[in-house]
């Protein structure tokens, strides 16, 4: 008899512990916010670059971010002679360096009307580079054009 | 007796970091420079630059260190010009600018803000023939 009281006091506990959790329902609290980070500027200044890129060799330009935002680069034209349109070149953009550009981001491709390399970058000096890699007989004329906020 | 001996122990323990402040040391901070030399042949009416990233912002300074024809190591005294600025298209954007023959001391100094810049020597004079040039540049 004893036991069973010492029982029924732990099964009373045990289902006041479990309950503790029940009960009224409290007002909802709204999620708190996420910050999104920094809102990205759409490209709002466009320039073109002209330049030649050497058999072997590069070529960058330079132009500089005020805000942060979306960079577009599209590499528009390849030609020249002895120089196919489809002549597939590498394509970076970067940060000024030395006597050259350094690519944080580069691919290979082909001159394009859509945007070949897109991303947000922060205020600053950046580059565009252009350059062989391999594909080359004879200089190359290329056009760029450069969008940025 | 023990409790006494512990008693000690965290007395000296606690007055461990307390006495005389003259021998205390503190770190200093230190001012480290980097040097960068910018070399190469300049053409007779030409242009180079060179482009560099500064960290935390400080004093820039450059120096035309070195200048004779390309093949030849005789030293010439021909003036250049030499300019800081900011990498703009394909070229150096200058801000600041001056006419210089090489000479071992800083000739141009610039306070520069955090981010890239550019030092740049061009012939405005017209060299005799194309010259092997350096610029010492020290970049805090």
């Amino acid at each position: 008899m004893k036991i069973s009281a010492v029982c029924l006091c732990l099964l009373v506990a045990t289902v006041s512990v479990m309950s503790a959790g029940c009960g009224s329902k409290e007002a909802p609290t709204n999620p708190t916010p996420i910050d999104p980070g920094p809102i990205a500027a759409p490209p709002a200044f466009t320039e073109e670059f002209i330049g030649v890129v050497p058999v072997s060799g590069a070529t960058f330009y330079s132009f500089t971010v005020t805000r942060f935002g979306i960079v577009n680069l599209t590499l528009t034209s390849v030609g020249g002679a002895f120089v196919p349109p489809t002549v597939t070149l590498g394509f970076g953009i970067g940060v000024p360096d030395a006597e050259g550009c350094v690519a944080t981001t580069a691919i290979t491709t082909s001159a394009g009307t859509e945007p070949q390399l897109t991303g947000n970058f922060s205020p600053g000096v950046h580059c565009a580079l252009v350059h062989d890699v391999g594909n080359l007989f004879a200089p190359a004329n290329i056009t760029v054009s450069i969008a940025f906020p | 007796m023990i409790a006494f001996r512990v008693l000690c122990l965290c007395v000296a323990v606690a007055c461990a970091g307390c006495g005389d402040d003259a021998l205390l040391t503190l770190p200093t901070s230190e001012t480290t420079v980097q040097t960068r030399l910018f070399s190469g042949v300049l053409a007779q009416k030409g242009t180079r630059f060179y482009s560099y990233t500064v960290v935390n912002g400080g004093a820039v300074s450059a120096m035309l260190a070195s200048l004779s024809p390309a093949g030849s190591l005789i030293p010439a005294t021909n003036r250049l010009n030499l300019g800081f600025g900011i990498p703009a298209g394909t070229g150096c954007a200058l801000s600041e600018v001056i006419n210089v023959a090489p000479a071992l001391v800083a000739q141009l100094t610039q306070t520069a803000s955090p981010g890239t810049h550019c030092v740049s020597v061009t012939d405005v004079d017209g060299l005799p023939t194309p010259m092997n040039f350096s610029v010492r540049l020290v970049l805090p």
